[in-house]
């Protein structure tokens, strides 16, 4: 979700009302919102819900944004709010399912071996348990860090904190998920190397 | 870094590479499992950043779009709706107010007509002689008033059904 010119004017015309421009942002960003929202509720329909509600909010909002700030962080901004909003509301769920697999990425996946694919949907699975487990903030830091790949300073600005505040949610998160890793999912971490030859190209 | 294994460099700065880079280390790690280990064990939980990937099913997101057009477009429908009445309203007390003021401005002496047909309820020297007020238990108020040889009494009661 990179900024650029033509997500500006995006934001523009839809900012003065026009739905296509509105339509065409929604596409650019929606699978990111989605995803941000699923790995912090862990449900893929509560997600939609988040989703749904940050689109009507940034339709509602678009006219208030500062052209001179990250669009992006803004959006992840509204996203994680109302995802830990959805999260805290809604109380912890039981069993988390992985995302239904799409025949998309399915036929995608078709040149990787039966391993690669067990793998993702295992190692899914075990972030929506494991991550069940850390407070809401916590994993909102690790999903925007970590998952997303935001930089420290971004997930600071998109939760209103401090970067210290997000770098040490992110040391709580990671040695949580490194124990839980270890202790429910040892298959997820490879045992180490005994022929080490580092540096390979 | 186009398909190249991880190197200790890049497992080093892994947390600060730039968008591009980590997407390319990431595709890669996809694939190669050897990549995969070492990225673990960097740091096991690097292992959740190869969901950043994890597509989201084309139906849902489809069935998303639909869901926020319907409401925008509800929500429109609503703003516009709404906006009638006000304009309605607005239009109406312009309306009265214009056929008030073209009555005064035709007849502009008529409200001192009627203020001399009025009876003269007290002359200049009859003092008012007496005000008393009394509470009921019911929490009415009564103003008893005499004007010259006239009394007045007044009732105020809010529960008093006439």
């Amino acid at each position: 979700m990179r900024p650029d010119q033509d997500d500006l004017e995006l934001i523009r015309a839809a900012a003065a009302g026009d739905r296509r421009a509105f339509d065409e942002l929604i596409r650019l960003k929606r699978e990111r919102v989605v995803r941000a929202a699923y790995q912090i509720t862990g449900d893929l329909e509560d997600a939609l819900d988040v989703a749904q509600s940050v689109f009507l909010k940034l339709w509602r909002g678009l006219e208030r944004f500062d052209p001179h700030r990250r669009f992006d962080t803004w959006v992840y901004r509204i996203t994680v709010n109302a995802a830990i909003d959805m999260l805290r509301s809604r109380g912890p769920r039981g069993a988390m399912q992985p995302l239904p697999e799409d025949p998309a990425e399915l036929g995608r996946a078709a040149g990787l071996d039966q391993e690669e694919s067990l793998d993702r949907r295992r190692l899914q699975q075990a972030f929506l348990h494991l991550a069940a487990r850390l407070a809401p903030r916590q994993r909102a830091v690790f999903v925007m860090r970590e998952i997303e790949g935001l930089a420290t300073a971004e997930v600071a600005e998109a939760l209103g904190v401090t970067e210290s505040t997000v770098r040490n949610h992110l040391l709580q998160a990671r040695r949580a998920l490194r124990a839980g890793l270890q202790r429910d999912y040892p298959g997820l971490v490879p045992e180490p190397p005994h022929d080490d030859d580092g540096g390979r190209e | 870094m186009k398909d190249r294994h991880l190197d200790r460099d890049v497992l080093a700065r892994f947390e600060n590479l730039r968008a591009q880079e980590r997407h390319e280390v990431l595709a890669h790690t996809q694939r190669c499992g050897d990549c995969r280990r070492r990225l673990a064990e960097a740091c096991p939980s690097y292992l959740f950043a190869l969901l950043g990937s994890e597509a989201i099913p084309s139906g849902a997101l489809d069935r998303l779009s639909a869901r926020i057009n319907d409401e925008i477009d509800r929500l429109e429908d609503v703003n516009r709706r709404g906006r009638w009445p006000a304009w309605w309203s607005m239009a109406a007390s312009l309306l009265l107010g214009a056929i008030i003021g073209g009555f005064l401005l035709v007849q502009p002496d008529a409200p001192a007509v009627r203020r001399a047909q009025l009876p003269d309820l007290r002359g200049p020297d009859e003092p008012i002689r007496a005000i008393e007020v009394l509470s009921t238990p019911s929490e009415a108020k009564v103003l008893d008033l005499m004007v010259g040889d006239t009394e007045i009494v007044m009732i105020f009661d809010e529960e008093l059904d006439i």
